[in-house]
């Protein structure tokens, strides 16, 4: 079963996503900031991660900073959730380490073909 | 997929963070910083959730303040710049549908529905004719009590009245009787419903002015189309007998009628009015010049020019020839002077045309204003035409006032509580009624979190007409506990309560109108129909 980790500050966003994941049928932990995504990604290893790059304390961006530096880490996919949504925003995103870019508003739809598409790709 | 669950969600947390910002009305300051993350969270989840609407308000708001770092916010200022967005969370989460798209449509039916007075002292048939005939785009003001019932048909003359001909405590003919000995002078269709329906009761109803008689049990088919055969009846009546074909504003017929309604009610409730004479400077050169259907022509324009510019309170008449009347309702001469120099002005400015020439008219006025003295109209009229007299003697484009005295009448107060446990209806209810705006008197409008804070305030025994809107249901004291205090003081008069009830809660309206209170709207409401509705009562009984 592919475990999927999602990191979104937005309570009733993060319920929607997780709801949408779990009816799929994947594995999915939840974390409401970057430094309990960080903690969480330490312990397991996960196929694939969802950030929100707006979250406070550590934001997405400082998460795949740190996990990118992590030799342990190099092989997990990430997808990235911004409103941001900016030609050089999502380039930036990329260049740090994320995989993928997701803009926000997504549909819950949207999200999980997106989600599937990736986890598909090998 | 269905995504409601997730919605309400959102919309729980907006009104959460309402309660945290705006309960206990006490000041409290609140960083922008925290507004932003709010308005973040909100633009974040509502666009998933595809509350397009809310999305889109909550983008603007956060692009309005995104330059406004340090600011903090009072909340009451907040509340005020965060309404649109709880307006909407709150028609959302009570139609579950896009309902920016439907705003106009309701605006629209509002401000020309006809009105209906009904009368019943069964209550679920009550609700059943008052749903049905605002589904049908009429406006209703429902009562089961009979007793109060001619006033209040006096004091709204409704579009239609319908009554049911077996309540008990006064039965319809008794009703009927009393608004013909009221002297009734306008044609409002009168619509009996009966259970009994032998031949006598029916002449007898007919006799006692009745239009229409319907049996029990009723065909709500039949019903609305009998209604609203009346009401297109009423409405061709009012436009054919009461018009002047050349200028289609009233003429004089209906000029003493209107004229002792606001006799009436400036000597009952101490509300002035205007009575305004006007005629076109030099008329007769025109007709002379330009010949008599250009002058029928001008006559024509500048009623419809006049027309445009009262409202639908005030009368327009034409008095014969070239002179015109207005009846401004509820307004003193400082008003309406200010209103005619504006008229006398811009009419001035309108260029006319014949026969190649480009002409420019003005006109002159006069104007009386009646408190209240029992004025007959012929002595109002004869003052309104001094004054006109003097206005043309002046030099003319100019309107003079008849009264002489110097003191302006000060403005009453009119004092509106808003009890309701809910922070979210509590803030709607408040915007909708600062943005209303009497002509005669000033609102003082207090909120309160339930019943038994409003008695502590001893807001009740402010003297002085008290208008309240009622939730039904509150904790600590609920709403039905609080009308049947109100009501059963002796002053109970002077307090016009609107009850806010469930739509499923028939018990709770029936107690609510047995125990006096003079309408109810049931929650969900649409905020535009409210508005409508609170604009439409609060004009009756400023």
């Amino acid at each position: 079963m592919k475990k999927i980790l999602l990191a979104e500050d937005e309570e009733v966003l993060r319920m929607l996503i997780v709801d949408t994941m779990e009816d799929e049928g994947y594995q999915i932990d939840e974390a409401v900031d970057g430094k309990e995504a960080l903690e969480k990604i330490e312990e397991e290893d996960y196929d694939l991660l969802i950030l929100d790059y707006m979250m406070p304390q550590v934001t997405g961006i400082e998460v795949v900073e740190t996990i990118r530096k992590n030799p342990l880490k190099q092989e997990v996919k990430i997808l990235m959730l911004s409103a941001k949504n900016q030609q050089f925003e999502q380039e930036k995103i990329l260049d740090i380490g994320a995989d993928y870019f997701m803009s926000k508003p997504f549909s819950p739809l949207g999200l999980l073909d997106k989600v599937e598409e990736i986890i598909n790709e090998n | 997929m269905d995504l409601d669950k997730y919605k309400q969600l959102l919309f729980n947390k907006i009104k959460k963070q309402a309660i945290e910002w705006f309960e206990s009305g006490n000041q409290k300051s609140i960083p922008n910083e925290e507004v932003n993350r709010f308005l973040h969270s909100i633009k974040g989840t509502s666009g998933t959730l595809q509350l397009d609407g809310l999305f889109h308000i909550a983008s603007d708001l956060l692009d309005d303040i995104k330059e406004s770092k340090e600011k903090t916010w009072i909340n009451s200022e907040l509340s005020e710049y965060l309404y649109p967005l709880l307006q909407l969370s709150y028609e959302y989460e009570n139609f579950k549908q896009e309902v920016s798209e439907e705003l106009n449509p309701i605006i629209e039916r509002n401000e020309k529905a006809p009105l209906i007075h009904l009368i019943d002292d069964d209550v679920s048939m009550l609700i059943l004719l008052k749903d049905t005939l605002e589904e049908q785009g009429c406006m209703v003001l429902a009562n089961t009590d009979p007793v109060k019932a001619t006033n209040q048909y006096f004091d709204i003359l409704p579009d239609c009245l319908v009554i049911d001909l077996d309540i008990p405590a006064k039965n319809g003919f008794e009703i009927l009787q009393d608004i013909h000995e009221h002297n009734e002078k306008q044609f409002i269709p009168k619509v009996i419903m009966s259970a009994s329906q032998g031949r006598k009761e029916r002449i007898d109803a007919f006799k006692m002015g009745a239009d229409d008689f319907i049996g029990k049990p009723i065909d709500m088919e039949e019903f609305i189309v009998r209604v609203s055969r009346h009401l297109q009846r009423k409405r061709l009546f009012d436009q054919s007998v009461l018009i002047d074909e050349l200028t289609q504003v009233y003429n004089r017929k209906l000029l003493s009628a209107v004229y002792q309604r606001q006799l009436e009610n400036a000597s009952v409730r101490n509300n002035p009015f205007t009575i305004v004479m006007l005629d076109i400077d030099h008329f007769k050169k025109i007709n002379d010049t330009y010949g008599h259907s250009a002058g029928d022509r001008i006559l024509h324009h500048f009623a419809q020019f006049l027309s445009k510019h009262v409202t639908n309170e005030d009368t327009i008449f034409r008095y014969g020839g070239e002179e015109f009347v207005i009846i401004f309702s509820n307004t003193s001469y400082k008003e309406v002077q200010e209103k005619i120099n504006k008229l006398i002005k811009d009419y001035g400015m309108i260029e006319h045309e014949e026969k190649g020439h480009a002409i420019t008219l003005t006109f002159s006025a006069g104007l009386f204003t009646v408190f209240q003295e029992e004025i007959p109209l012929s002595d109002a009229i004869e003052k309104a035409d001094q004054a006109l007299y003097k206005a043309k003697e002046k030099g003319r484009a100019r309107v003079e006032i008849a009264n002489d005295f110097s003191k302006d009448t000060v403005k009453k107060k009119l004092y509106i509580s808003i009890i309701d446990d809910d922070i979210i209806i509590r803030t709607i209810l408040t915007k909708i009624l600062n943005n209303i705006t009497l002509k005669r008197a000033i609102l003082d409008i207090e909120v309160f979190e339930d019943g038994s804070k409003f008695m502590e305030k001893k807001r009740h025994e402010i003297q002085g007409t008290h208008f309240i809107l009622l939730d039904g249901v509150m904790p600590v004291m609920d709403g039905m506990e609080v009308l049947q205090k109100l009501k059963g003081l002796d002053r109970a008069n002077d307090f016009h309560i609107l009850m806010l009830t469930s739509r499923k809660g028939e018990n709770d309206i029936a107690r609510a109108l047995s125990l006096g209170a003079d309408d109810y709207i049931t929650k969900p409401f649409s905020v535009t129909e409210l508005q409508a509705r609170i604009q439409r009562l609060l004009q009756r009984i400023e």
